[in-house]
Order: structure tokens, then C-alpha cells, then sequence
């Protein structure tokens, strides 16, 4: 019994300080199956799929394509869709969303191919005496692409809205529209605005163009500015090509300045990006713009190092629209070790939010290894470590017994 | 006059006077009425956020938003209720599929001027098409629907709870097996493969020498799952098995050192990959 304990923290030593004993690994691919019909010779085309890290530790995943047009795949970050890579960081527990684009050759046969995605997981590697094979997942997303030589223009409209606004602040005049065909889609949106009856303004909107099989909201504006307040209509024809899709009239409010309500909440305060000595972190503000007009927005914080001030944060200014979410991102350079809190609110239309806070700790850089160093048996420290703690484990629990003898004797 | 003359003149001016008075009379007690239908309200659209779901895998949910626009003839005051009254797909009831029991209230949001809920679906939601029908109930009990749909995509997900298989130290000529089993605990040294997706899966595995003194796994390396048991070597193999949602197996590993083997420490990779139906 006297033992029970020393051998318990020799058990709980060991398994700590061996990290991968605790650690699963877990990843998925959503969706499991891409088809691209109707795909037009020599057009792009583009997907979006999520790669899931379900794993207890942030892992890099490798993305491959395979099969007879894997070279037509290419992968890319959706906020970089110019700048290909070939693996993407997951958090543990996280997500990320990778966009794909598939190049179709101008001068192959019209056919069906066929390709294979693959995510897979990259083994650390090291250690391990004996005979050790690292395991590594591999999830595949299946891809078929039927080339036809047939340029189709074909679309439909959800969805017609515009909400009321007030004076010096544009309407907006929201077109969701879905390409239902192989090739970019330019819906003409034309655009009647009357007061009373009595045209006020007419206009033309042709200049946005929906990749194919996409669906997206085209926000065509209106200037409101010099506008007497009052009841309007605009009357919507979407058309695509020589075909009306849709028509509709939206009746509209042009209300006196500060009549709708401004407001907004600054939802968390994050870090991206392990907070190290002379590395950059990324400050993330998640604002939602909750009022009923859009507004423009800032964050403004100050950074606190063992709870003195530092120095202030700004983000950008950045134009959220009314029920949007943006991310008002600033940075900053951490130059030493230590407690790091970042305090900080969202100034908007004259307001503020409510402020909020995060904290981090920077660890103390690690001093370069020496070569002879670099050659040491790996984990002979935490042998020796278990070792020693043993022996004052042994030691206490030997102690103890003297004692109790010492005590029978008097 | 004569008595004649005085019943006719009598007459007369009765006559006279209630020609004048009785209209007269009418006119100040006149009442008007009507009375306003009440009219269904109208539930004009209904739309699923996203369209294409993208499930998370197990163990966790997914949410989705459902937006309703609607409109009532006797004004948005006479709108009692909106809810979401039935979630089916091919014309079943798919309801077990969401964290939620019907019918689920929705809230009016100002800003987009649309009812709105959020519906969460379970990880095990087969993939398919779904339809969302919302009621909008008025307060004359008049109802009005619509439906909007959604489609869920398959998630193709695995997790293993194990990052290495270490058969040890093995004298040649002697074989050392790495035992799985059906509980999924990382730490527990017992390889297990998990269906994290939406679909049921089929594992490939295959094995490749890292370093060693020589080529060892490939060719000398077994793994059972559900009762398959397939040599892995650098080329993939199907163990032909279907683990359904949620399933946890054991996934048992077996290697055959060949006598005249060089000593030394061994490594590999061993690719385990999900094959989703």
C-alpha cells in the first residue's frame, strides 16, 4: 500500500511525457463526391470542400489529386484564390474550408473523367525502439467532370429583396441568382424606381458575372442622396441573355437621417497564430453589425504586458452591412516573453460595443542546442526524471516508516 | 268648415308634418356596418442556410438557419405564430435527425425582416434531400405553409485512436501481433478505427518502409478488421467490410519478422484510408 503512491506518479510521469500515448488522430472530407456536368472545354470551374480535423492535436494535411485529370485540380485557401497550395493547418477539433478549382482543358475530347481528391495526415515521425509504423489517415472526395462542347446560358432567380433606408445612405436592391448553366452568367438586372406613380430613375446593372453551378447575391445601389424622403417603388426585371427570368416590385421607404437603429456587438476577441517571441500575431475582432443599416467600424484595443500598458491597436476601417459579421483584424509584433491581456472595443456610427478581452502567455525562447547536444539519447532526461523521483519517492515512503518506528519505541 | 272639410284638413296637415319629421327622424338614428375577414396568413418563402450541408463529423452537430418571409392581408400584428412544423425526406418523416423535437418556434428578426430558428442535424443525418416546411399560424387560427429545402452531402470521416503501431523488438523468425478492440480510448495501446462520417465505409490500408536496414513491412504485415485479414504491402487493399456511422472496430496488426532478417530499429507508414459509400 505504501508504495501505491510512488507508483502512481511514476505511471502518470511516463505517460505524460510520452505525448503521442494519449493522442488519436482524426480527420474527414465533406463533400465525399464532386460532379461537374455540363463542363464547357477550356472553362474553370470552382468547389469548395471542408476538410475536418477531428484529431486531439493541430495537424497539416497534404491534398493530392489522382486519376486522369488530376492535373485539371489545383487547391486554394478561399480567402487567397490566387495562390495554389498543397496542404492546409487544422486546429485540433477544427475545420477548414479549401477551395478547389478544376481547369478544363480547350482541347480534349467531350468525355467523362474521372479524379480523386485525397487528404491524408502527416506522420511526426522519430522515436520508437524496434519495429514502428506511424500511422497516417487518407480520406478521398471522388470527382467526375463531363466535358460537353455546349456553351449553355441558363439561370434562375430566388430571390428579389430591398429594405428600407434612409437619406444619404444607398438602397439596396439584393438579386439572388443561381447559374444553371456551363459557362459566367452576367444577369441584366434593370432597375425602375417611382415615387407616387411618377418615374424617378432608371438604371441598368449587367457588370456582375456568377461562375457556373454557383449561387450568389448580386446588390445593385441606389443614391439616395438629395432624395426626398417617402414611399417608393422599384420595379425589378432580372434577365439573362434574351430571356426575362424575373420581375418584381419591391415597395421602399427612404426614411429622414437616424431613423433606423445603429447598433452592434463585438462577439469574442481571438489570436491567430502561436504567440512567440518576435513573431506577428493576428488580432481577430468578430463584430456583428445587429442594427437595421449598414455602418463602418473599428476596432480600437490596448495590449497589456504583465499588466502594464504597452501599446494601442487599430484595425482598418471596414464597412459592415446591416445583420453581416466581419472580422476586424489588426496586428502586432511581440518583441518579448511573457503575460500578454488585449482589451479592446468596436467603434461604430458614434457608438461603442461592450469590451472584451484576451489573454495569452509568450514562452521564453528556446537557446540554440550545441552539436554535442543534438546527439544526446532522446528521453534520457525524462528517464532520468523518473528515475530521481523514484528514488525520493522510495526515500519519502522509507522516511515515513522510520518515523512510525521511532514513535512505537517511545 | 264643415265637419268634412276639418277631418280632411286635419289629414292633410298629418300628412304634411310626417313628411317633413319622419325622414328627418330617420336620418339622426342611422347606424353603418361592416365587419373584416380575416385572412390566412401567407408563408411567401422559406429558405435553408446553407443549401448543401457540409455535416461535422461525430460526435458533433451541424446547424442550419432557417428564414421564413411572411405576410398577412390583415396586417403583421394579426401573425400569432411561425414554426417549423415537419422536416421530411422522400416524403418520410426525417425529424429524428435533428437535436430539436418539432415543432420549433421561430423569431422575428427585425433586421432581415424574415422569421428565423436554427435547426442542429445530427452527425448521422444520411446524405439526401431535405424539406423544411414552416407553418404560420394567425390569430384567428388561420394557417398558412411553405417549405424550403436543403440537400446534405456525404461526410467522409475516420479517427483512429492510436498515431503508431510499435510491434517492439522481435527476434527473427518470430512474429509479434498488435491486438485491436472495439473501445475507442486513445492511450490504450489496442488499435481502433472509427466511422466518424454520415455513410457507411470500407478501409484500404497499405504499408511502406521509412527506414531499417532493410525492407521489412511491406509483404510481412497483416492487419484484421472485422474478421478480413489482408497483407499489406505498398499497394492499397480493400478489406471488403462496411462499419456504419458511429461504429468503433478493432483493427488488429501482425508482423512476421523472416528469419535472416538484419537487426536494427524499423520504421514505416501505415496508410489507412476510408472508402465512403
Amino acid at each position: 500500500m505504501k508504495l501505491t503512491i510512488p507508483i502512481v506518479i511514476i505511471v502518470f510521469l511516463t505517460m505524460s511525457l510520452c505525448p503521442t500515448a494519449n493522442a488519436g488522430i482524426g480527420l474527414g472530407i465533406s463533400p465525399a463526391s464532386i460532379t461537374i456536368s455540363d463542363a464547357f472545354k477550356g472553362g474553370t470551374y470552382e468547389r469548395t470542400i471542408t476538410v475536418f480535423n477531428t484529431g486531439d492535436e493541430t495537424g497539416t494535411f497534404e491534398l493530392t489529386a489522382e486519376g486522369e485529370c488530376a492535373d485539371w485540380i489545383s487547391f486554394y485557401k478561399p480567402e487567397e484564390p490566387n495562390t495554389p497550395i498543397t496542404e492546409v493547418t487544422i486546429p485540433r477539433k477544427g475545420k477548414a474550408k479549401v477551395l478547389v478549382k478544376f481547369d478544363i482543358p480547350a482541347d480534349i475530347a467531350n468525355a467523362n473523367y474521372t479524379a480523386t481528391i485525397y487528404a491524408q495526415s502527416i506522420p511526426e515521425g522519430g522515436g520508437g525502439e524496434g519495429a514502428v509504423a506511424h500511422a497516417v489517415i487518407r480520406i478521398p472526395s471522388k470527382v467526375l467532370i463531363q466535358v460537353t462542347g455546349t456553351q449553355i446560358l441558363k439561370g434562375s432567380v430566388k430571390s428579389i429583396t430591398a429594405a428600407d433606408t434612409e437619406v444619404g445612405y444607398p438602397l439596396k436592391i439584393k438579386v439572388e441568382f443561381q447559374n444553371e448553366g456551363n459557362v459566367i452568367a452576367k444577369p441584366e438586372i434593370a432597375v425602375g424606381i417611382t415615387k407616387n406613380g411618377e418615374p424617378v430613375d432608371s438604371f441598368v446593372h449587367d457588370e456582375t458575372g456568377i461562375k457556373p453551378d454557383m449561387t450568389d447575391t448580386i446588390t445593385v445601389l441606389w443614391n439616395t442622396t438629395g432624395r426626398a424622403t417617402g414611399d417608393y417603388v422599384a420595379n425589378v426585371a432580372v434577365s439573362l441573355g434574351e430571356e426575362l427570368l424575373a420581375t418584381k416590385d419591391l415597395p421602399f421607404k427612404v426614411l429622414p437621417f437616424g431613423t433606423l437603429t445603429r447598433q452592434g456587438v463585438l462577439h469574442s476577441l481571438a489570436i491567430e497564430g502561436e504567440p512567440l517571441v518576435n513573431i506577428v500575431i493576428k488580432l481577430v475582432a468578430n463584430f456583428e453589425n445587429t442594427g437595421e443599416i449598414d455602418t463602418m467600424a473599428k476596432f480600437r484595443g490596448e495590449i497589456y504586458h504583465e499588466g502594464n500598458l504597452l501599446d494601442v491597436l487599430e484595425s482598418d476601417e471596414m464597412f459592415v452591412e446591416s445583420g453581416e459579421t466581419a472580422k476586424l483584424v489588426s496586428y502586432y509584433k511581440i518583441l518579448e516573453p511573457g503575460n500578454y491581456t488585449i482589451r479592446g472595443r468596436v467603434s461604430y456610427a458614434g457608438k461603442e460595443t461592450e469590451e472584451k478581452e484576451v489573454s495569452f502567455s509568450v514562452p521564453v525562447p528556446e537557446v540554440e542546442e550545441s552539436g554535442e547536444d543534438k546527439n544526446r539519447i532522446p528521453g534520457f532526461e525524462a528517464v532520468f526524471a523518473i528515475i530521481a523521483l523514484s528514488f525520493i519517492s522510495i526515500f519519502l515512503a522509507f522516511s515515513h516508516k522510520r518515523g512510525k518506528r521511532g514513535c512505537k519505541r517511545e | 268648415m264643415n265637419t268634412k272639410n276639418k277631418i280632411v284638413a286635419i289629414l292633410m296637415a298629418g300628412m304634411v308634418a310626417m313628411a317633413i319629421a319622419v325622414p328627418m327622424a330617420m336620418g339622426d338614428t342611422a347606424t353603418t356596418s361592416a365587419s373584416v375577414n380575416n385572412k390566412a396568413p401567407e408563408v411567401t418563402s422559406v429558405t435553408v442556410t446553407p443549401s448543401s450541408v457540409a455535416l461535422s463529423p461525430c460526435p458533433d452537430t451541424t446547424p442550419i438557419k432557417v428564414e421564413a418571409s411572411v405576410t398577412d392581408a390583415n396586417g403583421a400584428d394579426d401573425i400569432a405564430t411561425v414554426k417549423i412544423t415537419a422536416l421530411t425526406s422522400g416524403g418520410s418523416d426525417a425529424s429524428g435527425n435533428i437535436t430539436e423535437t418539432l415543432p420549433v418556434s421561430m423569431t422575428y428578426n427585425s433586421s432581415s425582416g424574415k422569421y428565423e430558428a436554427t435547426l442542429h442535424l445530427k452527425c448521422t443525418t444520411p446524405s439526401g434531400s431535405y424539406t423544411v416546411e414552416v407553418t404560420a399560424t394567425d390569430t384567428g387560427s388561420l394557417t398558412g405553409t411553405n417549405t424550403g429545402t436543403f440537400t446534405v452531402g456525404v461526410t467522409c470521416a475516420l479517427d483512429l485512436d492510436f498515431t503508431a503501431v510499435s510491434f517492439g523488438a522481435i527476434d527473427p523468425g518470430n512474429s509479434s501481433t498488435v491486438a485491436g478492440d472495439n473501445n475507442f480510448s486513445t492511450g490504450d495501446g489496442k488499435p481502433t478505427i472509427k466511422n466518424i462520417g454520415n455513410a457507411d465505409m470500407d478501409v484500404k490500408k497499405k504499408i511502406t518502409q521509412t527506414s531499417g536496414p532493410e525492407t521489412l513491412f511491406p509483404g510481412n504485415t497483416s492487419s484484421t478488421v472485422k474478421g478480413s485479414t489482408k497483407t499489406l504491402t505498398t499497394t492499397a487493399v480493400s478489406f471488403g467490410v462496411t462499419i456504419a456511422p458511429e461504429e468503433a472496430t478493432a483493427a488488429t496488426y501482425e508482423l512476421s519478422v523472416p528469419a535472416g532478417t538484419m537487426h536494427g530499429n524499423y520504421e514505416g507508414e501505415l496508410t489507412i484510408e476510408a472508402s465512403c459509400a
